[in-house]
């Protein structure tokens, strides 16, 4: 990252967002023709590692970034995307635990958190505010489950920065790589209900799945967060929960378990980035096409409750969805 | 007004430093301790200040101003002078280490109630010395640091069914090979230089199923160490009570090649990785003073310390430089020695008895950990040999979980001319 930025100063910027338990920075890149401004155009995230064993999901967004900057200057398409609009790259959001699961334990999951019962870890991506700790299926208050939600939301730093982020940057649309089971999915996940503007999901996620079986010919399903299982206070919830925008999370291949799990060979590393690229493209597209410039910039009242809400104010209620009832 | 012998001053002086490194002991509470036993902890201490003879061990450690044998070609050279010539000298250790946290053990994938042990059991020293006017010469061979930990045997099982089983192994010596040369300059001083080459390695394996999935992982890992460094000493006689006795070690590099395998298995499937990378250790610079005094004829007090520079320590990993925030540290011993002679069937033997205390500080910075030993000692001996034996058994205090650790060294020490004319005389 720190090459791609020393490289093209004129289209990338790098950040910090902050830092984990171990003091390593949550690095960010910004990738739009003036990446030092705050322009009013569409942004869009890609993020990857949540989870520290999913290895796969921080080669994806690095190559995104990768091929958006080295293709800037001789790829029309590319070079009207970035003119466009901004893309944040975070592709690792928990270093700590990639560290562990790199020298000690491949399958490590969780951050690096030592609990009071002398366990370690809390589940990132259970760690957001809302409808965090909806009930012990979809997380666990137990500090040495693999799902514990944390003792509070946003009690962990490296999520707090992501937070801290999305209440500074206004985003129009955000994908979460993870691994494994090759599946785009969409909110809610919390519980078994349908998001406000899940037909707009849908249509998304159908769309990036064709665009990515068109490459290697890899199938992804689409579905609802929560058709699989039920998970609550994870980040694409809060995302469309606070923001109301599409947040997906996108699972990379293996398809299962017998396929490779977490593990992913040296030689498909390549060819799923490369499949997912004309999917992050179409979403870059997407955002720009619909973005509304007159809404463009984040209410600053808005923002305000926001700020004043960064825990569990907002458990059990239920976001006003834009044009739209929500359910329930 | 009383006068206080000079010699009487550094004692209670030393009393104090003692008292002093006792009181600054304190228990730190971090938010991610380190860890007592990091990746290439050696097992017991992290100031390992080379061998240790039955007769160093049994008086605190004390190395820097009492030779027993051509051992201290790893701590001080030039008490080489001082040793009868030709010995020959094999040595043997046992090591038991409780350990709480290290790998995977109480870092978050496999927990225990309490601490583990860890027992080895070796040949740890093979050396000569020989004496060619006013040089002497050692060569040795001694295994210096072990790198082993608790072997662990992991299943999950619910309702009679085995879900997972891991497998954990890791073993690992530092093996050093020395050549060393001492002179005596004048009647008071000596000095002595030894050349110190390292070979080693770690081993780790950790081999982990899931039967009802039908997957299997398995992740090795193997460091093979080198390297060099030389031990500068020095032995000043200042009276017919007194010698002093200093070494120096200067900061030095391990070289590491580390490689690994990784792989995932199943039933349709088997990926597998292989890594490699060249490491360093930083190892740290030591220097160490001390003194022997002799009490009464028969009895010699030592009281030493060695600085180990262990906040230059860097260590790389598969590449990545770890976070290793460690202190400079200081340690100190105290102990007597005894040379006792009896009657056993119409032979004299010499029979010496050690008694000692260390302090030991773990350089951690998160972890206020030190190592409090107590060290006995004994052996029976004459002109052909000496067999003796020592034990040493410290408490830490500062980690939070009273780790113990016991150290038991046989030493035999034989003078093959003597063995040899008694034949030829029969």
């Amino acid at each position: 990252m720190k090459q791609l930025a020393a490289g093209y100063p004129s289209i990338v910027r790098l950040s910090s967002l902050g830092q984990s338990l171990e003091k390593r920075n949550i690095y960010a890149l910004k990738i739009s023709d003036h990446p030092g401004q705050r322009e009013n155009e569409p942004k869009v995230a890609f993020l990857g590692c949540h989870h520290a064993r999913e290895w796969i999901s921080v080669e994806v967004p690095l190559e995104i970034a990768s091929y958006l900057i080295r293709n800037y200057e001789n790829d029309e398409r590319v070079k009207a995307i970035v003119n466009s609009s901004e893309i944040w790259i975070i592709p690792l959001v928990n270093p700590d635990g990639l560290d562990y699961s790199i020298l000690n334990y491949r399958l490590w999951r969780k951050n690096r958190r030592l609990n009071d019962n002398g366990s370690f870890g809390v589940d990132l991506n259970r760690n957001y505010s809302f409808y965090w700790g909806a009930d012990d299926l979809g997380s666990s208050p137990l500090p040495s489950s693999e799902t514990y939600r944390g003792e509070q939301p946003f009690s962990e730093p490296e999520t707090s920065a992501i937070r801290d982020l999305f209440l500074n940057v206004n985003f129009s649309a955000v994908i979460s790589y993870h691994s494994f089971s090759q599946t785009i999915l969409y909110p809610w996940s919390y519980a078994d209900l349908p998001a406000g503007q899940e037909l707009l999901f849908q249509q998304l996620a159908s769309e990036l799945a064709r665009l990515i079986s068109q490459v290697n010919g890899r199938i992804y399903q689409t579905a609802r967060s929560s058709s699989a299982y039920l998970t609550n206070g994870d980040f694409i919830d809060w995302v469309y929960g606070l923001f109301d925008i599409p947040a997906l999370t996108i699972e990379l291949p293996p398809v299962d378990l017998t396929a490779g799990g977490f593990f992913n060979s040296e030689q498909d590393i390549q060819s799923i980035a490369a499949e997912n690229l004309p999917a992050a493209l179409y979403l870059l597209d997407w955002a720009i096409s619909t973005y509304n410039h007159q809404e463009g910039q984040l209410n600053p009242e808005r923002k305000n409750q926001l700020e004043k809400s960064p825990g569990n104010s907002l458990k059990n209620k239920r976001v006003r969805l834009t044009g739209q009832e929500g359910s329930n | 007004m009383k006068r206080y012998s000079w010699p009487f001053c550094l004692v209670k002086l030393f009393a104090l430093l003692i008292i002093f490194g006792l009181s600054q002991d304190r228990w730190l509470e971090a938010q991610l301790p380190t860890g007592q036993y990091l990746e290439e902890s050696p097992l017991g201490s992290w100031n390992q200040f080379g061998l240790d003879s039955a007769a160093t061990l049994g008086t605190g450690f004390s190395q820097l101003t009492l030779a027993q044998n051509s051992q201290a070609i790893f701590s001080n050279p030039a008490l080489l002078s001082s040793l009868k010539p030709g010995r020959l000298t094999i040595n043997s250790g046992f090591n038991q280490t409780q350990l709480f946290d290290f790998w995977l053990v109480n870092t978050g994938v496999i927990s225990t109630d309490s601490n583990l042990t860890y027992r080895g059991l070796e040949i740890n020293y093979l050396g000569f010395n020989y004496n060619l006017g006013k040089f002497s010469l050692a060569l040795a061979w001694a295994q210096t640091e072990n790198y082993g930990r608790p072997s662990i045997d992991y299943r999950y099982v619910e309702n009679e069914v085995l879900y997972d089983r891991m497998r954990l192994r890791q073993s690992g010596q530092l093996r050093a090979f020395s050549l060393a040369l001492a002179r005596k300059i004048n009647p008071r001083l000596r000095l002595g230089l030894s050349l110190v080459f390292l070979t080693g390695k770690i081993e780790r394996e950790l081999e982990e199923d899931w039967p009802q999935d039908g997957t299997s992982m398995t992740d090795n890992r193997r460091q093979k160490i080198t390297g060099f460094y030389p031990v500068v000493g020095l032995e000043y006689v200042a009276s017919s009570r007194l010698s002093l006795g200093f070494s120096f070690t200067p900061p030095y590099q391990r070289k590491i090649n580390s490689q690994s395998f990784l792989s995932y298995a199943s039933a349709e499937t088997e990926i597998s990785f292989e890594g490699q990378a060249d490491d360093r250790a930083s190892q740290p610079l030591v220097m160490g003073a001390g003194l022997r005094y002799r009490l009464k004829d028969n009895l010699n007090l030592c009281l030493e310390s060695r600085y180990f520079a262990w906040n230059h320590y860097s260590y790389s990993y598969f590449g990545e430089n770890l976070k290793r925030d460690f202190r400079a540290i200081i340690d100190l011993s105290a102990g007597l020695e005894a040379q006792t002679e009896i009657n056993f069937r119409g032979r004299r033997w010499k029979t010496p008895y050690y008694a000692g205390l260390r302090i030991d500080p773990q350089p951690m910075k998160d972890i206020s950990s030190t190592y409090y030993y107590l060290t006995f000692g004994s052996g029976l001996g004459n002109d052909y040999f000496v067999l003796s034996f020592s034990t040493a058994i410290g408490f830490e205090h500062g980690s939070g979980h009273h780790l113990k650790n016991q150290k038991i060294v046989v030493t035999l020490d034989l003078n093959p001319a003597e063995i040899f004319k008694a034949k030829a005389r029969r």
